[in-house]
């Protein structure tokens, strides 16, 4: 029995040290070899430094799990290796938020609409090079009223999604998505 | 035995993520959050979980989303029984309450209805009651058809409530009962 278990003693340990190591890295590579990735799933469907607007009423280019059927959705991918890109959303009554998705499918950043001032929101990507650009040109007597969102990685997805509480403020919705602009400066 | 310890790691992985209460997750009756679902405080397991499911997470700054595949006998959620999804629902500019397959796409049925809005729900006596049902309810009813496992997502946005921790009270999400199956 003991000379058994000690022959087989190096085996299950060893398996076991195996098996920890894999379920560690395993754990960790999850995210970045997933096909499942949204960003990666929204960037090759949606247009570039362009904002585009979901429309529910047709088939759907990316249907992404779990999403919040009452969201609405515009997507704009992002590029900010030549120039900022410049995001202006005029928000309503409805709930509105912005997720910056970074390469890897994880939130790099998000704001709802009760960071808008006076009903706009205005949001500048951009490298912390193209921010000193930008702080170096600003007035010394006036109040920045754009918000600035410093990107280490240039490429990355933009995620509007409103809200229609009822089926009868949708045409609502889609219009205050329609009027969002997503551009490179 | 390198191969059977690589076998056995993804195993433990792939189970570990399918757990009701993964790691990384918290638990407040039939519902389950992942708090710290944003940015470089993301734990590890929540974000193996996110990649595998491959949705875009509710972040902190938009709200809570809280996930209930089980009742609160902590028995899997069936389209073939009846629910009921009563009590308080916590304080917030609004909530949405929809149903999906476990896969993450919507449970479809001939009434076109897989969830409610704060907006639509009939309230009584300062009360929310909302059947999800493969027979018609009175009041406001969530039609389900088929035979399949169920996911109730409860997403509040623009909420006041701090769910960091355990600071959140379980008192304040609504009970998910069994009512019966159809035989």
């Amino acid at each position: 029995m003991s000379g058994w278990f000690f022959r087989i003693l190096p085996f299950v340990l060893g398996t076991a040290v195996v098996a920890g190591i894999t379920h560690i890295a395993s754990i960790f590579l999850l995210p970045h070899v997933s096909v499942r990735n949204p960003a990666a799933l929204l960037s090759g469907v949606f247009p570039i430094n362009e904002l585009e607007v979901v429309d529910p009423s047709l088939p759907q280019k990316v249907t992404l799990p779990f999403a919040d059927p009452a969201m609405h959705v515009a997507v704009c991918n992002y590029d900010v290796g030549e120039k900022p890109v410049r995001l202006i959303i005029e928000t309503g009554e409805s709930f509105l938020s912005v997720v910056f998705l970074q390469p890897n499918g994880q939130i790099a950043h998000s704001v709802t609409d009760r960071a808008a001032v006076q009903r706009k929101l205005e949001i500048v990507v951009a490298t912390p090079s193209q921010i000193s650009a930008l702080e170096s040109q600003d007035p010394d007597d006036e109040v920045v009223q754009e918000w600035r969102l410093k990107v280490t990685e240039t490429k990355g997805v933009i995620v509007i999604r409103a809200l229609a509480a009822q089926p009868g403020d949708t045409t609502e919705v889609i219009a205050m998505l329609s009027r969002a602009e997503c551009y490179q400066e | 035995m390198l191969l059977t310890g690589l076998v056995c790691g993804l195993a433990i992985t792939s189970s570990t993520l399918g757990w009701l209460r993964p790691p990384g997750a918290i638990r407040y009756k039939s519902w389950v959050t992942w708090l710290a679902a944003y940015g470089n405080e993301f734990d590890p397991y929540s974000q193996a979980i996110f990649a595998r499911r491959g949705d875009i997470p509710t972040s902190p700054v938009e709200g809570v989303a809280f996930f209930a595949s089980v009742d609160e006998d902590g028995k899997r959620l069936n389209t073939r029984c009846s629910y009921e999804i009563v009590g308080l629902f916590p304080p917030a500019r609004a909530w949405t309450l929809f149903a999906y397959k476990p896969s993450g796409m919507q449970l479809i049925n001939e009434k076109g209805r897989s969830g409610f809005t704060s907006s639509e729900v009939v309230v009584d006596n300062g009360l929310i009651k909302i059947s999800l049902s493969p027979e018609p309810q009175a009041g406001n009813w969530l039609p389900t058809s088929g035979v399949s496992e169920a996911v109730l997502v409860l997403r509040l946005y623009d909420t006041p409530l701090s769910a960091v921790g355990s600071a959140m009270d379980a008192d304040r999400l609504p009970l998910l009962r069994r009512i019966g199956c159809l035989s």
